[in-house]
């Protein structure tokens, strides 16, 4: 049954104990459940059905359906309840398009800013991404690249850019399935090397320009798994 | 608090209660009335505007994902507080987004679009000879919405959006301060050129730095309100 997700695995005095409210809780449970495509895009999702099954009521469950709507995970429709967002190719493109404005961005700050020490870390975290690929260890792989960028954004200093693309990003774990199943990922890495070189030069202009091929590169992974798993559901 | 009738004006407007009272009270923090640390009281505003919690409780969540609320455990709501440097970081963010858009918005741009930013840019001149700089500040938003509604970025357009909502704190801060309007009415006029000449690289280049001198002139502020402190 599709429904499985659905079920309360934790108990309303739990929640309260975690510090969590219903809202962020119901909205955790709801994302995971769509990020692992335990509910599909175009599936419908009604306040009464949810309310029901948590035993909560409706308050929570919609201020949740709101916070998933606004992060792009479900589309409201007035009345009727919510259906998951569907992503097509133009999602993908749309979002690599701002990632690669704002990477490249914090990138040709982050050139003048970043230390030796700060280069070391990139480099570290470059070699521990090669040896997930040797292994195959997708998920380390995955990982490992996210921490990557995430530093760059750190070094950088403007912590709302940081904000705006994990965001982003969250709305895009759907693709991150797709990612942890591709072996092209880890043409990514030699990307990094590049990135790491012209920092090391300080060349703020370099800098921007590698981030935006690395971002061009990461749109043409996920379009091509993004694609091959459209085709397989015809 | 409030002296129109929510109720009624959301209904004539098609527009949701929560979203119609999250509006509202945006509008009174930007404006001032409702001050950096100041609660706010879901039961009170229930009361005095004659409507149910629930709705009040949904726009407060929205004010708070938007970031001009904080919801601190057993406190409640209070108006949260806003630097300079948060906003720096923001107009940051604006700078790269809008240089973008203007960019994906140029091939698409008709004479007659031209032909608006021309008029507004006019106008813009004329609001600061007259010193009506708000009329200015509405004026100056017109023009960059003129491109920013243009290019297919759709996620683009709703962040750029978002990043309006948090500058308009600045409005207060912006009205001392006419000689970025002089300098914004100025580069608006190469901009003009820029599109005119289809050079989409050129009114990127221009866009972005135009909003960073802004950034720059709100980061200093920032340094200096420090200091005197």
């Amino acid at each position: 049954m599709k429904r499985d997700f659905l079920v309360v695995h934790k108990n309303i005095s739990e929640i309260i104990a975690s510090h969590q409210t219903l809202r962020e809780k119901v909205a955790e449970l709801l994302r995971e459940a769509i990020i692992q495509q335990k509910i599909n895009p175009g599936e419908r999702i009604t306040e009464l059905e949810m309310a029901s099954r948590y035993g909560l009521s409706r308050t929570p469950i919609r201020e949740a359906f709101r916070q998933l709507e606004s992060e792009g995970f479900l589309k409201i429709i007035p009345r009727k309840g919510a259906i998951v967002a569907e992503l097509n190719e133009k999602d993908i493109r749309d979002f690599y398009e701002i990632k690669a404005v704002l990477e490249g961005y914090a990138a040709r700050i982050a050139a003048a800013r970043i230390t030796d020490v700060e280069i070391g870390q990139l480099e570290h975290l470059n070699r521990k991404m090669k040896e997930c690929a040797a292994k195959m260890d997708m998920a380390g792989l995955t990982k490992n690249h996210n921490e990557f960028h995430n530093f760059i954004l750190e070094v950088c200093g403007n912590d709302k850019i940081t904000a705006v693309v994990s965001n982003l990003v969250r709305q895009f774990l759907r693709f991150r399935f797709f990612v942890s199943s591709s072996s092209s990922l880890g043409k990514i890495h030699a990307d990094h090397d590049k990135i790491i070189e012209v920092f090391k030069a300080h060349d703020g202009a370099m800098a921007e320009k590698y981030m935006i091929a690395n971002a061009k590169l990461g749109e043409e992974v996920i379009m091509k798994e993004f694609l091959s798993v459209q085709e397989n559901k015809r | 608090m409030m002296k129109i009738d929510v109720l009624e004006s959301s209904i004539s407007d098609h527009q949701p209660l929560p979203d119609k009272m999250a509006d509202y009270i945006r509008e009174a923090i930007i404006v001032g009335k409702l001050k950096p640390g100041e609660k706010i009281s879901e039961a009170k505003l229930a009361e005095e505007l004659r409507i149910s919690r629930t709705p009040i409780r949904e726009a407060i969540r929205m004010l708070e994902s938007e970031g001009f609320v904080s919801i601190i455990p057993r406190r409640g709501t209070v108006v949260s507080d806003f630097t300079f440097e948060d906003l720096y970081e923001y107009f940051q963010i604006k700078a790269c987004l809008e240089a973008f858009s203007a960019f994906l918005a140029e091939p698409h741009m008709t004479e007659r679009d031209i032909n608006r930013l021309r008029r507004l840019n006019e106008e813009e001149k004329a609001a600061i000879a007259s010193h009506d700089f708000v009329k200015f500040m509405r004026i100056h938003e017109d023009f960059h919405q003129t491109f920013l509604a243009k290019g297919g970025n759709e996620k683009l357009k709703k962040l750029n959006a978002q990043l309006m909502v948090h500058i308009k704190r600045l409005q207060n801060f912006f009205l001392q301060q006419p000689e970025l309007f002089l300098h914004c009415a100025e580069t608006h006029g190469d901009i003009i050129d820029a599109f005119y000449q289809h050079d989409g690289s050129r009114v990127r280049q221009l866009v972005e730095e135009n909003i960073l001198h802004i950034a720059q002139q709100v980061k200093q502020h920032g340094k200096s309100l420090k200091e005197n402190a």
